[in-house]
């Protein structure tokens, strides 16, 4: 057993050595924490303990309590009073997964005389990913931004995402960066904060003729996040030698207008170019003049979508395309909007259900902005006055009606699940609910077969994800929390086959990546719903996958 | 000039006014052109890939604000650079190049200050830099476990006017391995510290504990390679191209103390928007701040992680335009420090007028900016303001103490200070002295003028490019307050000076030449003999022709 080590702010011991001296039956609690991947005990981990609700302490000076794990990887802490407490743990080198504070948490109340034991806490061995950055005549580059950049999913679109903090290269073009989680990642070396003395930045500036000089690299050595090597990073691991050699090209002149949705030029707008692939912001921008006229001095060729928002809101994504000579009277517009008509049904008898009840909305497809919500009328009908041109995604809300999706079509076909390009020409959209949903319940309980305890698991939630492949990602079930009493209850599902999987902390964003889901498979429990059926399970508990 | 800290540091004059930004470009005009080469001092052969770099300035000799470039290209694999298109006027030339620091080397290379005329061409420039130095090594706690997230800094003393003043040379952040890499290091001799405030203290294994039934200990900043204080540290020589590894710094773990205690303003109620900073008495880190708190309602304060020893302890309030300020010395023993009082001590007020002496009153501006320093040149006091039209002006919330009064004018002088009787331009006065017999400033508008160039002997000519003239008032109560003139001369050997204040003056011009250490009176007293004398009266234009004179030898080691 480690020797205790309290350690506390001056505020909070001048407040509590008092409650310790009256309150000799005090709680006591004990436990360990293990490397999640290894299960081994790990020392020196910092235990913290934070009376109330707010959360985990943000530092070691703001906790009321703290004691250090020894060699055996075992915490205690004697005579705490009576009270609720987040109890958060980490160590350097370990990550801390779903938490901005830095800490892991996990909140409990001890009771006078209350003996909390054989806690155990996992920590997920950080990654380390590390290289160097050099240019195409070999030297090293110091000042470059490293970052790991990964898909995520927001609001449904699959873009690229920062991961990490950067990394900067030193004096011989290393980089290194540490407390990374395991995933899949695409390695970028920016050069947006070259310190000065760059002769890079000097090539920039040498005058006359095209300027060829280097700019943001993707590992292996490509520009194009579409051509990028993903690395993959399991926990613990340590990948070195992942170099990035910078590459030289052309920077052209791209001059043109904004033009607005109403054909007016879009004046004082702020333009920006993300690129095609991901979505990741390039830094090649400039604001429109009063005539919505814009200059983009030094742009690398490649493909990009110009996105433009003027100070009246209005705003516009186009494609463009840069090749390796200037580009000049560029005309990007926003195409007229167009209204969009369509119908509701209940299939299934229908018997006094309130269509106008549900809400219908339009999400845009490459941004996953949300164009417009509305409720259908009574008979089921629904418009949408004036929506910008572009591909859309269907979503309908029927919430707490126990009504579900059959299928969404637009000129006959399925869109449920898919998007579809608003032309000028599209017939109007069907949706067709039913009624005879299904509901899902069920209790959780640990590995071991025991119940789920808060203080031991935190807060577990289910998950629900559909079997068919081509919705993984796209149809989603919000999670289910698991109540005290440990069960939880889905309901208005539409009937079909599912994974049902309990985890204890779960991370929204991920639940959106189709590849992830896929992964789940031998977690969870499968689960077939029949129309109007009720089922009940039980599922097991799991840690959230932060390590492979 | 209460901001002279950082004005002296820089080779500047302070009479030429402010800096005029580069010449816009102008159409028509014959541009110039340079050329030359860049070479590594330590090997003489070529450095490929340095930016070159002109940036505009008004005058030879001043300060340039900033870094960007007005101009640049890049050496080719030989070494050599050119730059076209380039207006005429003053440049300060900036080469650069990662993994080198500037070279201070005078002697065989082109004056840094080019003055450009029209269509003018100038070939066979030759540069130098120097590579760096680099320290690296790692940072453990007491268990030998690496502490990530410290910042390590390389720091030398360099002393001004007696006053000695850390600098830093670089710093660096520790990885998850506890390693760290100061680079960019120019030669000399530096203390390593591992600042453990500045930690990130998220995740990283415990920097305070208290084991029960002992005293609390904390891991405390640390000097290479386990010292508290700089006067056990060792200082770690770094050389030009020299990488000096596994400096290992393993950080102390000892038992530290609360310093806590009520902070009062002047009428005794809570001190607000103050803070109380505990300053170490180090030798050599003679204003190193350890920790610091704020002050709270009641005007309680607590300073933790206080490990026993000599300190001054300062409570300061920064309100508008006044800094005021109290200090105590207090010793931490082997116990907590409470009930320390701290009162902000009543401040004074000290009226004053401007007049103007031999030009004509009306049509001059007189919101001329006045300021009382700290004679000991303390950061805490002091007090500025603004004159007002009719002249008059108030320093008020001036701390008891002693300080030297100015007042800057751009196209004149101040002639006279006049504190009751007496003139104490260029002398410390009292606080309350001030406030008694209040400030009569006498301005005048006839400054002098020196202009000239420097005699350099023909078997010289090769090696001699850019010396360095300096002005000295011959008053050597003159001379406090950065009143040294320094003037680095550009290609053409000539410098220009006015706005001169009349009176005696002592004229050098060095080669090799380091301000700071100028300004020491032993370095100053080895070369006074030296001087050229000369007297500049009301108006007066004078040409000067100054010999070159060499750094005195017994003090090689103070030239950086």
């Amino acid at each position: 057993m480690a020797h205790s080590r309290l350690l506390r702010t001056l505020a909070f011991s001048l407040a509590l050595l008092p409650c310790l001296a009256q309150a000799p039956s005090g709680a006591r609690i004990e436990g360990i924490v293990v490397d999640s991947i290894s299960g081994a005990p790990v020392r020196r981990a910092v235990v913290q303990l934070r009376a109330g609700n707010s959360g985990p302490a943000l530092s070691v000076e703001s906790a009321d309590y703290a004691d250090v794990t020894g060699p055996d990887g075992a915490f205690h802490f004697e005579r705490v009073p009576p009270g609720s407490y987040s109890l958060s743990y980490a160590r350097s080198g370990y990550l801390t997964p779903h938490s901005s504070t830095g800490f892991s948490a996990r909140s409990f109340r001890a009771a006078a005389g209350e003996s909390i034991t054989g806690l155990r806490y996992g920590l997920v061995p950080q990654a380390i990913v590390s290289g160097r950055v050099i240019d195409d005549e070999g030297d090293s580059v110091e000042g470059a931004q490293v970052t790991l950049i990964a898909y995520r999913y927001t609001a449904g679109v699959r873009r690229l995402a920062q991961m990490s903090e950067a990394g900067t290269t030193n004096d011989r073009g290393e980089y290194r960066i540490a407390r990374v989680p395991a995933g899949k990642y695409l390695l970028q070396a920016s050069l947006d904060r070259l310190p000065p003395g760059s002769a890079l930045i000097a090539a920039a500036r040498t005058p006359g003729g095209p300027l060829a000089t280097y700019g943001s690299t993707f590992y292996p050595g490509v520009t194009d996040p579409a051509r990028a090597l993903r690395v993959e990073l399991h926990a613990g691991q340590e990948l070195a030698g992942t170099d990035i050699p910078l590459q030289r090209t052309t920077m052209v002149r791209v001059s043109g207008r904004l033009i607005g949705p109403d054909g007016t030029p879009m004046s004082r707008a702020m333009l920006m170019l993300a690129s095609a692939q991901g979505r990741l912001p390039t830094g090649f921008g400039a604001p429109s003049d009063e005539a919505g006229n814009f200059v983009l001095k030094n742009v690398r060729s490649g493909s990009y979508i110009l996105n433009a928002t003027s100070n009246d809101g209005r705003s516009l994504s186009v494609p463009l395309d840069v090749g390796s000579s200037d580009l000049s009277g560029f005309i990007a517009q926003a195409s007229p909007p167009l209204p969009l008509r369509g119908s509701a049904t209940v299939q299934d008898a229908g018997h006094g259900f309130n269509l106008a009840a549900c809400g219908v909305s339009m999400r845009m497809a490459d941004t996953g902005a949300t164009a417009g919500t509305v409720r259908p009328k009574g008979d089921g009908s629904f418009s949408f006055e004036s929506l910008p041109q572009g591909r859309y995604l269907t979503d309908v809300f029927c919430g707490g009606m126990g009504a579900y999706v059959q299928s969404i079509t637009v000129g006959g076909e399925e869109v449920r699940g898919r998007d579809f390009e608003l032309v000028a020409a599209s017939s109007g959209v069907r949706i067709a609910l039913r009624t005879d949903s299904a509901t899902l319940s069920g209790t959780v309980e640990t590995p071991d077969g025991a119940a789920v305890q808060p203080q031991r698991q935190g807060h577990p939630s289910v998950v629900l994800i559909p079997a068919d492949a081509r919705l993984l990602g796209v149809e989603t079930v919000a999670p289910a929390a698991v109540s005290a009493k440990n069960s939880f209850d889905f309901a208005g599902l539409r009937p079909g086959e599912y994974l049902a999987v309990a985890f204890d902390d779960i991370d929204a964003a991920q639940l959106q990546d189709p590849e992830f889901l896929a992964a789940l498979e031998p977690l969870g429990t499968r689960v077939n719903l029949l129309p109007g059926g009720t089922q009940t399970v039980t599922l097991k508990w799991n840690a959230w996958p932060a390590g492979n | 000039m209460t901001k002279l800290a950082v004005s002296f540091l820089l080779p500047v004059t302070l009479i030429l006014g402010q800096t005029t930004p580069p010449p816009a470009a102008a159409e028509a005009k014959k541009t110039a052109t340079i050329e030359g080469v860049v070479i590594n001092e330590t090997t003489k052969e070529p450095l490929r890939r340095v930016e070159v770099g002109l940036r505009g300035s008004g005058t030879s000799g001043m300060a340039v604000i900033g870094n960007n470039p007005n101009y640049s290209a890049v050496t080719d694999a030989a070494g050599k650079f050119r730059i076209e298109n380039i207006e005429p006027g003053v440049y300060r030339v900036q080469n650069r190049k990662a993994g080198y620091v500037p070279s201070r080397t005078v002697q065989g290379f082109s004056p840094h200050w080019l003055k450009l005329a029209a269509a003018e061409s100038l070939k066979d420039l030759r540069y130098a830099l120097l590579p760096q130095a680099v320290v690296t090594g790692r940072v453990l706690d007491d268990e030998g476990e690496p502490v990530q997230g410290v910042t390590v800094s390389c720091m030398r003393p360099l002393s001004r006017r007696g006053f000695p003043r850390m600098y830093s040379g670089g710093q660096a952040q520790t990885n998850d391995r506890g390693e760290y890499r100061v680079v960019g290091l120019e030669s000399g001799k530096y203390y390593v510290q591992a600042n453990i405030q500045r930690m990130m203290l998220t995740g990283a294994a415990p920097v305070s504990t208290t084991t029960a039934g002992e005293h609390k200990t904390a891991l405390l900043s640390t000097y290479y390679p386990n010292a508290l204080d700089s006067a056990h540290a060792t200082r770690v020589e770094a050389r030009p191209g020299l990488e000096i590894s596994s400096q290992d710094i393993t950080l102390r773990r000892e038992k530290v103390f609360n310093v806590s205690g009520t902070a009062l303003d002047v009428d005794g109620s809570p001190a607000k928007q103050s803070i109380v900073t505990l300053v170490q008495d180090d030798e050599v880190f003679a204003n190193e701040v350890i920790t610091g708190s704020g002050v709270d309602e009641k005007g309680k304060f607590t300073l933790g992680d206080v490990r026993p020893g000599r300190y001054t302890l300062a409570l300061s309030r920064e309100d508008g335009q006044s800094h005021r300020s109290t200090q105590s010395s207090i010793t931490v023993g082997d116990a907590d420090l409470t009930r320390v009082l701290l009162q902000l001590p009543p401040t004074l007020e000290a009226k004053g007028m401007i007049a103007l002496e031999g030009a004509d009153k009306k049509d001059f501006d007189f919101k001329i900016w006045v300021n009382a320093s700290p004679a000991d040149w303390s950061p805490f006091g002091g007090a500025g303001c603004q004159a007002k039209p009719d002249g008059s002006f108030t320093l008020s919330q001036l701390t008891p103490g002693r300080y030297t009064v100015n007042a800057n004018i751009a196209n004149g002088y101040v002639q006279s200070i006049q504190v009751g009787s007496e003139d104490v331009f260029g002398k410390e006065v009292d606080a309350a002295t001030l406030a008694v017999a209040g400030i009569r400033i006498v301005l005048r508008l006839d400054a002098a003028k020196v202009a000239g160039s420097v005699e350099i002997p023909e078997d010289r000519k090769a090696h001699v490019n850019a010396p360095t003239v300096v002005f000295v008032p011959a008053d050597a109560r003159l001379r406090s307050g950065g009143r040294f003139m320094t003037i680095e001369l550009d290609q053409t050997n000539r410098f220009d000076l006015q706005g001169v204040r009349p009176g005696d003056y002592l004229a050098f011009a060095f080669e090799d030449f380091e301000y700071g250490a100028f300004e020491e009176p032993e370095v100053f007293a080895a070369v006074e003999s030296q001087a050229t004398k000369v007297t500049l009266g009301r108006n007066e234009s004078k040409e000067l022709t100054l010999k070159i004179l060499p750094w005195p030898a017994q003090f090689a080691d103070r030239l950086q």
